[in-house]
């Protein structure tokens, strides 16, 4: 009987292999890199909650040999290791940090898997320390179970100095291609760019951030702030008043036109950047004519949309796996799109106005909105005045200027015994007489209404 | 410029579109049972005769009263034919002031368009079932006429054409082809763009939250006139549970004009004298509405005399 029914089963066990192949495929190198760093700012979160994240760090060392991320972020216990952290997926009952980017229990696995062929995981608690020693290309090959082991574990520590919490997480060897971009001047910048804004939020509370050493800083979102062109503001709640529930704070309104890569929309899950200056249809722009929304033009220079996205079940945010982009499918999304596309329209109506007056308005001089935007304060978004619309404010159009008609001189050539004739008949006295005479019998006849 | 609509035309000459805000009004009347009409907010373009806004404020005695009007350039005028005091101006084209508008108020809406239907006004559809509150009427008048000059064997395809250059090619219904857009058969391609709107919107604002708090529309109106050009009205109701218990469009049956169905109710304005009007009202109401006398008067027009003579206009010229 039992060899009756076990000759019914077919295998459907995933091979290790596959996982690490399709795991590394799906996403791109520095979005890898930010799973990790997103795991340290989840960890000074949880330490810290709403308060201000000042001497909590994270350094980033990378060089062609290895990449080693270390952070003083409170670390994760042996025990969350042995349950959680390190499998496939997130398992139900594992412990939530509020407004944390982990969602899916898989950034960090599919992170070690891209950068390297092997790691080490070293993390120390207030009463736990332990060590993770992985060569992936031996563990592929490992049969069943599925299960990675402690290098070194020790769970009864006590009072653990402060210093000494935290996380190294370092990759050695890199991949070959990995290895490749570590050594390019190009990829450090970009890097370092990209970290700035992803992680803007954090480090603008406190947290520290060194990338081989040079400290970054955040780039505060910038909105002009003069009360006739203040940012409108919206706040929302999915489904309302429950405890988990999605908060949405939109702004809407203008920020410096020369930006151009902050132009239109920045979207944040719990505080990461998921879409930084989006001008395309996924942020309500007319692309294909789906809506009255214009495609962007660089008349919406001007434009800044913030969305925050927040909640303490991050699975509830609409973002995708690898937090690189949108969710649009996400029902909270598409009820939100709505709204944003509401406070669009009144703003690009007022840059409509804007371009409008400035192709009226002669070169070196600033039209009376260009004025007040000139005259504008720049603040962040956050400390921004806001309203709850925003209203092209009334201009009042400057006054033609009035003064004598305008006149032109016009001279021409022709024949002496023609013009002598003309001469007479008109009785002119003077060849300008002339001129004028012909001008005025000809206007008469074929001009005046 | 092109001149506004009602420098061409008197508005309140047109009998189809006089008799059609009558009709709205005994359907607006029937909200009561949801909130006191006083409550209620009404959104509507009242030109520079306010027609709809004397109608309203007169018979439901709404007070809150919002007109949007796009001609700036004649403020003066317009603000100088106000009716009544508490009509607000909103200065600007629908789709710039209804993003900036509160909707915590039940509002009647009746954007009564004499444009053809574009992406604006599926945006202020878009935007008003997006945003309106529960036990609000939304209604919206569109021209669906071509209005050709020539029509040969092209005028098919010409049309498909000018609709997508209107609407965009991916809010076409599934199906329609160039001949569809025949006669009123424009009218209900255009009825169906606007009801994919209305059903976009609503999912979209339904789908976060709980199924007991959706909102649902039902369809009031789906009427076809021709005071001149043909025109299409669509618009419904937007209710939650509670509200729907209190009123839905059943409770409209024993009206003609209100449709829930795909087919559209037309209304005929025959023309006729005063003094057949008088005649023809001293022998109504009836059971069945065609009347048979006098036998001289065509019996097409006792007949539709007959399904409207309650909201036919009577025109007289008087001395002041």
């Amino acid at each position: 009987m039992g060899q009756n029914s076990d000759n019914k089963k077919i295998n459907a066990m995933p091979t290790r292999a596959l996982f690490v192949y399709m795991l590394t495929k799906d996403i791109p190198l520095i979005p890898a890199i930010m799973d990790l760093v997103d795991n340290c700012s989840d960890g000074a979160k949880n330490l810290r909650g709403e308060k201000s994240l000042e001497g909590l760090w994270v350094r980033i060392s990378i060089s062609p040999e290895e990449i080693c991320i270390s952070d003083n972020c409170g670390g994760f216990t042996a025990e969350t290791a042995r349950k959680y952290a390190f499998r496939f997926g997130r398992a139900t009952g594992a412990p939530s940090i509020t407004h944390s980017i982990g969602q899916f229990g898989v950034g960090m696995k599919r992170a070690l898997f891209k950068l390297g062929t092997a790691f080490r995981v070293e993390s120390t608690t207030d009463s736990s320390r332990f060590v993770v020693d992985v060569d992936v290309d031996k563990w592929v090959d490992e049969p069943d179970p599925w299960q990675f082991k402690f290098k070194e574990v020790k769970e009864d520590l006590k009072n653990v100095p402060e210093e000494n919490r935290g996380t190294i997480i370092a990759v050695k060897p890199l991949r070959k291609e990995v290895s490749r971009e570590f050594g390019l001047g190009n990829f450090m910048s970009q890097l370092k760019a990209e970290i700035q804004s992803h992680l803007q939020m954090p480090i603008s509370r406190g947290l520290s951030v060194t990338l081989n050493g040079i400290h970054l800083v955040s780039k505060p979102l910038m909105v002009f702030n003069d009360a006739r062109i203040a940012p409108a503001f919206l706040e929302k709640e999915y489904p309302k008043g429950e405890k988990k529930a999605v908060h949405v704070r939109l702004y809407c309104g203008v920020g410096q036109s020369t930006n151009v890569a902050a132009a239109g929309w920045h979207v944040f899950c719990n505080g990461r950047l998921i879409l930084e200056g989006d001008k395309s249809s996924v942020t309500g722009w007319g692309e294909k004519g789906e809506t009255n929304i214009p495609a962007y033009h660089p008349h919406f220079n001007y434009f800044r949309g913030f969305a925050f996205f927040d909640s303490d079940d991050p699975g509830r945010l609409p973002w995708n796996t690898t937090k690189t982009g949108l969710n649009i499918d996400s029902p909270v999304y598409r009820s939100v799109l709505e709204d944003m596309v509401r406070l669009m329209q009144p703003v690009i109506g007022f840059l409509y106005a804007l371009a409008s007056e400035k192709s009226e308005t002669e070169a070196g001089e600033l039209s009376p909105l260009e004025q007040i935007i000139d005259r504008s304060p720049l603040v962040p978004i956050e400390s921004a005045c806001t309203r709850e619309f925003f209203e092209t404010p009334p201009v009042i159009k400057k006054r033609i200027p009035t003064g004598p008609p305008v006149q032109l001189i016009t001279s021409y050539y022709r024949p002496v015994d023609e013009a002598t004739k003309v001469k007479a008949k008109l009785g002119a006295r003077s060849w300008r007489a002339v001129g004028e005479k012909t001008f005025d019998y000809f206007y008469k006849a074929e001009c005046d209404e | 410029m092109k001149k506004p609509s009602f420098e061409k035309f008197n508005f309140s000459l047109r009998p189809a579109k006089n008799i059609e805000r009558k009709m709205f009004c005994e359907v607006f009347a029937r909200l009561s049972r949801i909130a006191a009409l006083r409550t209620y907010r009404y959104l509507g373009f009242g030109a520079n005769t306010f027609v709809d806004f004397t109608l309203f404020h007169q018979r439901l005695g709404i007070t809150d009263m919002m007109s949007i009007e796009g001609s700036v350039a004649y403020r003066k005028r317009i603000e100088f034919n106000k009716p009544y005091s508490c009509i607000k101006m909103q200065w600007g084209k629908s789709n710039t002031v209804l993003p900036n508008l509160r909707w915590k108020k039940r509002t009647i809406a009746w954007l009564d368009n004499d444009v053809r239907l574009d992406k604006d006004i599926l945006a202020d559809i878009r935007l008003i079932i997006s945003n309106m509150r529960s036990g609000s009427v939304f209604a919206i008048t569109v021209d669906v006429d071509f209005d050709e000059d020539v029509v040969d064997e092209s005028v098919h395809q010409v049309r498909m054409n000018e609709l997508i250059g209107m609407v965009g090619e991916q809010k076409i219904p599934l199906g329609t082809r160039p001949a569809n857009l025949a006669g009123w058969g424009f009218a209900d391609t255009c009825r169906k763009i606007m009801n994919n709107e209305i059903d976009a919107a609503l999912s979209i604002r339904n789908a976060p939250n709980e199924p007991w708090s959706h909102l649902k529309y039902e369809q009031l109106f789906n009427i076809h006139y021709a005071d001149r050009s043909k025109m299409l009205t669509i618009g419904g109701i937007l209710l939650d549970r509670d509200d729907f218990g209190k009123l839905s469009a059943k409770d409209f049956d024993d009206l003609e004009f209100v449709s829930k169905a795909d087919e559209a109710y037309r209304i005929y304005a025959p023309v006729l004298t005063t003094r057949e009007v008088h005649y023809l009202n001293g022998l109504l109401p009836r059971s069945n509405p065609d009347v048979d006398r006098p036998t001289w008067l065509p019996q097409e027009d006792r007949k539709k005399f007959g399904k409207v003579y309650r909201y036919y206009p009577a025109y007289t010229e008087v001395e002041i």
